[in-house]
């Protein structure tokens, strides 16, 4: 098919829990995509992974057809269930929440290789390390 | 949505800062009870048949919550999370709307010609003869008839016609063309498409238009065609550099007294690159019509 892009949608939903409500139903609305379509493939496509938030991104082309890929989860989502973690800290320079091992970061790296931009493991290790930090979670043995 | 939302008032809340903190700023708006996040990471984007792609935007993640009572608290802590990673923080005033419907206005029936015509599946009457009538819900596919490279296609086999032809619709997408092909009067129609997700639209409107049986579709590519099968009419609405690789196959199966093939989906830059590839087989360009950048050619044995 002859496809020029005229949007990228990027959501984090939650899997097998996507709605019209917002962010989708704005964000796909204003491109004049299908929304119940989206809706109810994305919910097909996750529903094993019920609990987790997922990325998602969407490409609409010139005739308002659009197509889309699922991504790992956030990196700040698997800190979080690593750690048994409610929420991240409101004050992550000073107040730290919790302390992840060396194993645990490489763990996560291994799961987010494929969406991340990183040259090897080592590198994508430091991305996980510089989100943990940014949620006030200290990296360590 | 159901019911209880209309009215909603919402505010869209968002934070906007360095690329590598989207993921940190997604999970601070998520902490405060957002359903859902919409973000921009900076990350390029390679799509799967795109031509031209937008570079990305500036970074940034928004999320949307109720003006309510809870919203004060909501917006107290996300302030105090901007600002402790020096993040820009603003919201705006969002009003609810029928989302789910939303999109619909963007389709209306399409004039064909001769009486005939594309109609949404949702009109509940259509404008033009019920044998004359293609009714098509593009779920997510391609092919809503809107487009000029489906609207040349589309005309150039209302001109050459299909009565009583074997026809092969390559890259079939919403099934607009094998079932405009099929009302002209084919006798059975191949419809091939790779896009499971197309597959599901393509054989939704296939028994909407009643047309099963002379819609046969092939969940695949070219290359998944029995050998011996040959045809009096091929539809290929593709891309160009699609139609360059695959123009030798698809020659090899164009069949028969008068048969012809409608290539659309040439930009009109690359026309003449088009033209030169199907000179090596033998064929020719009898017709070419130009419309918006976009180029649909009828081909046929020399």
């Amino acid at each position: 098919m002859p496809k020029k892009v005229t949007g990228v949608i990027k959501l984090q939903i939650p899997a097998g829990k996507a709605t019209p409500a917002p962010p989708v139903g704005p964000a796909l609305g204003q491109h004049g995509v299908n929304i119940m379509a989206f809706v109810k493939e994305y919910n097909e496509r996750t529903a094993n992974q019920v609990g987790l938030i997922i990325p998602v991104e969407i490409t609409v082309y010139e005739d308002r057809s659009f197509t889309f890929v699922t991504k790992t989860p956030p990196a700040a989502v698997l800190i979080k269930k690593a750690l048994g973690l409610e929420t991240a800290s409101p004050t992550p320079n000073t107040k730290k929440v919790g302390k992840l091992t060396r194993a645990q970061v490489r763990e996560i790296a291994e799961t987010k290789m494929p969406d991340l931009n990183a040259s090897s493991l080592e590198a994508a290790m430091r991305m996980i390390e510089g989100t943990a930090r940014s949620m006030g979670v200290e990296v360590g043995d | 949505m159901g019911a209880e939302d209309q009215g909603t008032t919402w505010w869209r809340v968002v934070l906007e800062g360095p690329a590598e903190a989207v993921e940190a700023m997604a999970a601070s708006l998520f902490a405060v009870g957002a359903t859902g996040v919409e973000f921009e990471d900076g990350q390029p984007v390679a799509p799967p048949f795109a031509d031209v792609v937008p570079p990305p935007g500036s970074p940034y993640a928004a999320a949307y919550f109720p003006q309510d009572t809870a919203f004060d608290r909501r917006w107290a802590a996300l302030k105090a999370t901007a600002e402790a990673h020096g993040w820009q923080i603003g919201r705006q005033a969002w009003a609810s709307a029928a989302w789910e419907e939303a999109w619909k206005a963007h389709y209306h029936p399409v004039a064909i010609g001769d009486g005939y015509g594309i109609v949404p599946a949702w009109y509940s009457v259509s404008p033009y003869a019920p044998a004359r009538t293609v009714w098509i819900d593009p779920g997510m596919a391609f092919g809503t008839g809107t487009h000029p490279t489906t609207l040349l296609c589309l005309r150039a086999l209302l001109r050459e016609g299909t009565r009583g032809r074997r026809v092969l619709d390559l890259g079939s997408g919403s099934g607009i063309l094998a079932l405009f092909a099929a009302r002209l009067g084919a006798q059975a129609v191949d419809a091939v498409e790779p896009d499971p997700l197309a597959v599901k639209a393509l054989r939704g409107n296939i028994a909407r238009n009643g047309l099963q049986d002379r819609i046969r579709v092939v969940a695949g590519e070219l290359k998944d065609l029995e050998p011996s099968w040959r045809y009096g009419v091929i539809a290929a609405n593709l891309v160009t550099d699609l139609l360059l690789n695959l123009w030798p196959a698809l020659a090899g199966r164009l069949d028969g007294e008068g048969a012809y093939a409608v290539l659309s989906g040439v930009t009109e830059a690359r026309l003449d690159e088009v033209e030169a590839v199907i000179e090596t087989t033998g064929h020719r360009v009898l017709d070419y019509r130009l419309w918006q950048g976009w180029a649909a050619l009828v081909v046929r044995p020399r």
